[in-house]
């Protein structure tokens, strides 16, 4: 819809100064008998009605083109020669015209009018070489599944995953119903009577461990840690599993081996180490939780001892683990200046529905992106943005559903912003409150266009096998074509065997994809998440929402898209991974001499201040922070 | 003409007339977000009269129930407007 003359002047004839005065008219008069003719419209002889509907289709900007009031001299100036004017009526015309003028430039829509769309000039795109991967003796899976346990370990394994779920209160609770209370009121007298006998001879008052139920995330790694270190036992050392337990893991014959395994086979560094431990840990707090006495199973050796060595084995490898930590961060610091040079980089390369490819020979070519790109991309661009905008973790952004966990509000200064609010986070049981946070407003622009232009792309594109093939740019005669040319092929005399293999590869995914539509109808009817697949490899996972997939799928998209921005920018690659965000984010803000700030920063990213100083100490080294104060350190604030 | 009347042009109450061309001047290419402090304060600025969070849902519900504008979601589209149907001033 264009911004009309017509409504510019409608409104500005409504205004305070205006209203009451002949001014609309003499600009309505001025524009139909001077300007617009100029301008190449034939608007003298119009009635009033027509010249109206020709201004609701001339659009205001088109004043922009042309110098109004020496059109508007030159047009008066014939007139007058001709005779058909007197002068004396020029004043009150280009009086009013100039105020028309002048007030279109103090209006916010006029001046800041969106800009021509300018698709970008692109060079060809460099993809950085992707970091080894780790490599393994042997298979890269050991682990047993629960299927390979026996019946017992396998109901020892789930009693272990209700037992850290609960909590104790629910566990005390939960003992004291399995005391069974006789019903009949005189049995239950003598009953209690016992009892009370019973504590009285035994003179003390038991005790039993408190603790919290932990989060369900940390529960599964350290079910499949128990589940790793019997796949050890059973696939690598050669153990029946009918001879083994979860216990085992708390014998240090077992774990000390499995341990140097791990870092000297598996290419683990010192924290996996701590990870066997802290299971283990784990599972002697489990096993002797109704045989402890105390509040916190200070009187189970077993435990003090594991405890112990878990200390020893951090103070052991402390200066290991801080090489390592350098090593990692090598492959993957940038500074937040240059997170937010990527995200305006991203924007450039990635976001528009069209781009001129630049040649080597300087030529340049146009190219269109598929809807299925558009949405590709925008989800990474955006995604990325939250992340260095606002540092939070990746769970939260899986976890952003419209109108759900993410609002857009207004706030107390009557400005638009996005308000996320997620009531299942990782620190819910420490927290006990919702995560409840404003999203910085250099988000707001992106999220709205993303959620009203770009992801209907993807919305509505299951609804019709029209808009189906459309997204993902193929048509039904394309299929048709392909299946005759690999007929075809397949038929020949001398048959190109690579050809036939590629080109049956691409049938069976356009096929695939093809019936896939109606799966991804109802996903996609059932999705009301910010960022979803778009099932590129598992079709059926169109619009499913990232929160159902493992959470590798988003750090894989965001890492290799940091990683390319990067090797592009600054000519070598940073594979930074969205939890990366978090600690750049805390280094920064302590590098601007903000850290007065850093107990609200760590309230937004939902961390103690703690945890955020030991965030930004990962990355930030003294002459950082040095540097910061160097040279003004003498003055007064 | 319908059942021989004379069809009769809709009046539209002033706010929301001013609403209607201010949300197609601050349109993009798809609609615009309605900021209502922001308008509110626009329509003080420019009308030198005051303007109520009541008289501006009434003016977006005037303009809503003539099919003038479409709300998708946060977004408001401006419709196009029919000179035959409404008066403009």
């Amino acid at each position: 819809m264009i911004k009309s003359l017509s409504q510019a002047i409608s409104i500005w004839a409504k205004t305070k100064n205006i209203r009451d005065t002949r001014k609309a008219n003499l600009v309505k008069i001025a524009l139909k008998l001077y300007v617009l003719p100029k301008m190449g419209y034939h608007s003298e002889t119009l009635s009033p009605g027509e010249f109206l509907n020709l201004c609701s289709q001339i659009s205001c900007f088109e004043l922009n083109s042309v110098d109004i009031l020496s059109d508007f001299d030159q047009s008066f100036l014939e007139r007058i020669n001709s005779g058909s004017i007197s002068i004396a009526t020029k004043r009150n015309y280009r009086s009013a015209l100039g105020q028309f003028l002048n007030w279109l430039k103090t209006q916010p829509w006029y001046t800041q009018a969106e800009r021509p769309i300018e698709i970008p000039e692109l060079p060809r795109r460099v993809y950085a070489d992707k970091l080894l991967s780790r490599t393994y003796d042997g298979k890269r899976l050991y682990g047993l599944s629960v299927q390979n346990l026996t019946p017992e370990i396998a109901q020892d394994l789930e009693q272990y995953v209700k037992f850290w779920r609960k909590g104790s209160s629910a566990l005390i609770l939960s003992l004291s119903k399995n005391n069974k209370i006789p019903h009949d009121p005189s049995e239950r007298k003598a009953w209690r009577i016992e009892k009370v006998q019973e504590e009285v001879q035994d003179g003390t008052y038991p005790l039993s461990p408190i603790f919290r139920g932990v989060e369900e995330a940390t529960i599964q790694q350290r079910k499949n840690q128990i589940l790793r270190f019997l796949g050890w036992c059973v696939n690598i050392e050669g153990y029946e599993i009918q001879d083994l337990s979860i216990h085992l893991l708390t014998s240090q014959s077992l774990y000390r081996p499995y341990i140097e395994w791990l870092e000297q086979n598996r290419d683990c560094g010192p924290s996996a180490g701590i990870k066997v431990l802290n299971t283990a840990m784990s599972v002697v707090k489990y096993s002797s939780f109704e045989e402890s006495r105390t509040t916190d199973w200070s009187d189970i050796p077993l435990l003090e001892f594991l405890l112990q060595q878990k200390n020893n084995h951090n103070r052991n490898n402390k200066s290991k683990l801080i090489e390592l930590q350098q090593k990692k961060w090598e492959q993957k610091e940038i500074s937040h200046e240059e997170a937010r040079e990527i995200v305006e980089y991203l924007y450039r390369t990635l976001c528009s529905p069209q781009y001129f490819l630049i040649k080597e020979d300087g030529s340049k070519r146009l190219f269109s992106r598929d809807p299925s790109t558009i949405v590709e991309n925008w989800q990474i661009y955006l995604m990325i943005k939250i992340l260095v905008y606002a540092p939070v973790r990746q769970e939260e952004l899986r976890k952003l559903r419209i109108d759900d966990t993410l609002k857009l509000i207004e706030d107390s200064e009557g400005r638009l912003r996005y308000a996320v609010r997620i009531k299942e986070h990782k620190n819910l049981l420490k927290t006990e409150r919702p995560r409840y946070y404003p999203l910085p407003g250099i988000l707001t622009d992106d999220i709205t266009t993303f959620i009203n232009k770009i992801r209907p792309l993807a919305i509505n594109a299951s609804k019709t096998k029209e808009n189906w093939l459309k997204f993902w740019n193929f048509t039904e005669r394309a299929i048709s074509n392909l299946d005759t040319r690999l007929q075809e092929a397949k038929n020949s005399d001398s048959p190109d065997l690579k050809y036939i293999h590629s080109a049956g590869l691409r049938l069976r995914a356009m096929k695939n994809r093809l019936e896939a539509q109606e799966v991804a109808k109802i996903n996609a009817e059932n999705c009301n998440h910010l960022f979803f697949a778009l099932g590129r490899s598992v079709h059926e996972n169109f619009c499913i929402p990232f929160e159902d997939i493992h959470y590798g799928t988003v750090t894989g998209k965001i890492s290799k898209a940091v990683g390319n921005a990067t090797f592009t920018l600054f000519g070598q690659p940073k594979f930074l991974n969205p939890h990366g965000f978090r600690h750049i984010g805390s280094k920064h803000l302590r590098k601007i001499g903000k850290s007065s700030q850093k107990d609200k920063f760590s309230l937004f990213v939902g961390h103690g201040i703690e945890i955020d100083d030991a965030y930004a100490n990962q990355i930030i080294n003294e002459y950082d922070l040095i540097e910061g104060i160097i040279d003004d350190w003498w003055h007064e604030q | 003409m319908i059942g021989g009347m004379s069809s009769r042009k809709i009046r539209l109450n002033q706010e929301a007339l001013i609403l209607y061309d201010w949300l197609c001047l601050n349109s993009g290419l798809n609609g615009t977000l309605l900021n209502s402090r922001a308008f509110i304060k626009w329509f003080q600025n420019e009308m030198g009269e005051s303007l109520s969070d009541e008289q501006l849902s009434e003016a977006v519900e005037e303009l809503k129930s003539h099919r003038l504008i479409n709300i998708i979601g946060w977004q408001i589209e401006p419709q196009p407007f029919d000179q035959q149907k409404f008066y403009v001033d």
